[in-house]
């Protein structure tokens, strides 16, 4: 199958990366660039396992072809640190035992980053709401919503 | 394990709607069109769609605007997106009926992604058909893929699929219209008849035509209105039921009804025979459980997607009841 050339931004650095027109965005990130942090759970946009920032809005990446996301600013869980210092999401996350097995921790983080953007102290409702399509088989979700809370009153 | 990545396919992006339109007309039959992806792209994952040819339709800046005057109300382009929907200043101001549907649908990744057209155009969806391929190997084809029998309705005649999508019952209620366009003609359909009730091809559209804006008259006074979707978990599932209701109601007397319904049948349904009833009646509590028989007569809930007739027809009574005493209060 023909290739085609597109410019991508991940986590601030520009790719020019050659993608099949069968690709999805989370094939390119993992199996391209190496981004292996974003994970593949049910592959059909239904566990929030694969969501990354795409212009600041939490996506599927499971489920965006490639080729859409020509030209467009993707962050993945690799840029939510800067350098070694963590996201205050992710000292959080830690401090509240809200990693098991970690599997969905990067679409979850991902997910509640851009809700912190949106609301600077979100109640437990408002991030019921918004983790609601990240789903979570270890927590029981408790210590997640605990956590993203508990950034809030930073 | 299945093959879960996407077969071969060709990606096509016109960047107007001439050349969307001349795509369509030359090869609509190999096309599917990709707007949001949210529920194209699992399909073809799966197998459940044969589309060979992808045509992106968001690079088409005409598709994606949204225009309001007081005269003629609102154009919503097909690939505005459901959260777009939900932040527009306009329409939660004019139609929050449509913002609160829209919020309801999925859940927030999916809502980033997912667009009104496509909710609108959303094929209906089975708990069979909707298997991977790797599944139907040990199965005889359904309608819906081509063969001649139905899991849902043992016995039945044609397709069952479910018409699932949440958008649909407020924009009937709204009365929104769609522009359908295809090469050198345009056409312009009430939505409440745009779906065929077969679910295996359940709405009037050709492989060569597509939705290019959604129109809504501009609101009038007077009407309280409500909206409630019921599911299983209250987010990410398809609906037992999704309700929209606007009345007029003056001095207590019920004047008009507009009531809609989805996820509980084949097509959409605005169940016309309940409102005939409603209209020039007080709600008083016989009067309503009269409305509720009418409107479970009119619906005919079935066992697919989710819940039992039996589960769907609760709800139905359940959340119409709800909806009532909220805007009567």
């Amino acid at each position: 199958m023909e290739k085609k050339l597109i410019e991508v931004s991940v986590n601030g650095e520009r790719f020019e990366i050659a993608v099949k027109a069968n690709d999805t965005l989370l094939e390119v990130l993992r199996d391209g660039l190496g981004l292996i942090g974003t994970k593949e759970g049910c592959s059909v946009g239904e566990c929030g396992a694969c969501t990354v920032l795409c212009n600041g809005k939490p996506i599927l990446s499971c489920i965006t072809m490639a080729m859409d996301a020509a030209d467009s600013e993707i962050l993945t869980i690799e840029g939510m640190s800067e350098g070694d210092a963590l996201d205050p999401l992710q000292e959080a996350f830690i401090q509240y035992g809200a990693v098991q097995c970690g599997f969905c921790t990067p679409g979850m983080l991902l997910t509640a980053k851009e809700l912190m953007e949106r609301e600077k102290r979100p109640s437990a409702g408002q991030i019921k709401e918004a983790i609601s399509g990240n789903f979570c088989r270890c927590t029981g979700y408790v210590k997640i919503i605990e956590a993203i809370q508990a950034t809030g009153k930073l | 394990m299945n093959n879960m990545r996407l077969p071969r396919l060709d990606y096509l992006e016109p960047g107007e709607t001439g050349e969307l339109l001349e795509l369509l007309g030359e090869m609509g039959d190999d096309c599917t069109i990709l707007a949001g992806g949210t529920d194209v792209v699992p399909m073809l994952k799966r197998r459940n769609s044969t589309a060979t040819h992808l045509v992106n339709i968001k690079k088409i800046l005409r598709l994606k605007e949204i225009s309001y005057d007081d005269e003629n109300g609102i154009r919503i382009g097909p690939a505005v997106t459901l959260r777009e929907i939900i932040n527009n200043p306009v329409i939660s101001d004019k139609y929050p009926l449509l913002a609160k549907a829209a919020g309801s649908v999925g859940f927030n990744q999916l809502r980033n992604m997912a667009t009104l057209g496509g909710n609108i155009c959303l094929d209906n969806k089975c708990i069979y058909f909707n298997q991977s391929a790797f599944w139907w190997k040990s199965r005889r084809d359904c309608f819906k893929r081509g063969g001649d029998i139905c899991y849902v309705v043992k016995g039945g005649n044609g397709c069952h699929a479910l018409s699932a999508a949440d958008t649909v019952p407020a924009l009937i209620s709204l009365g929104a219209e769609l522009i359908i366009e295809q090469r050198g003609r345009e056409r312009r359909t009430l939505l409440e008849v745009f779906y065929s009730g077969d679910g295996g091809n359940p709405h009037w559209l050709d492989r060569n035509e597509v939705v290019t804006g959604i129109l809504i008259p501009s609101p009038d006074r007077g009407w309280k209105e409500g909206f409630l979707k019921k599911s299983y978990r209250g987010s990410v599932d398809f609906a037992f039921a999704t309700l929209s209701l606007r009345l007029r109601i003056n001095g207590g007397v019920l004047n008009d009804a507009r009531i809609a319904l989805n996820s509980v049948s084949t097509k959409p349904i605005r169940a016309r025979k309940t409102e005939l009833y409603l209209r020039g009646k007080t709600l008083s509590d016989p009067t309503l459980r009269e409305a509720v028989r009418l409107l479970l007569k009119e619906s005919m809930p079935l066992s697919v997607i989710g819940a039992s007739a039996l589960v769907r027809s609760n709800t139905i009574e359940a959340i119409f009841i709800d909806l009532m005493e909220m805007i009567k209060n």
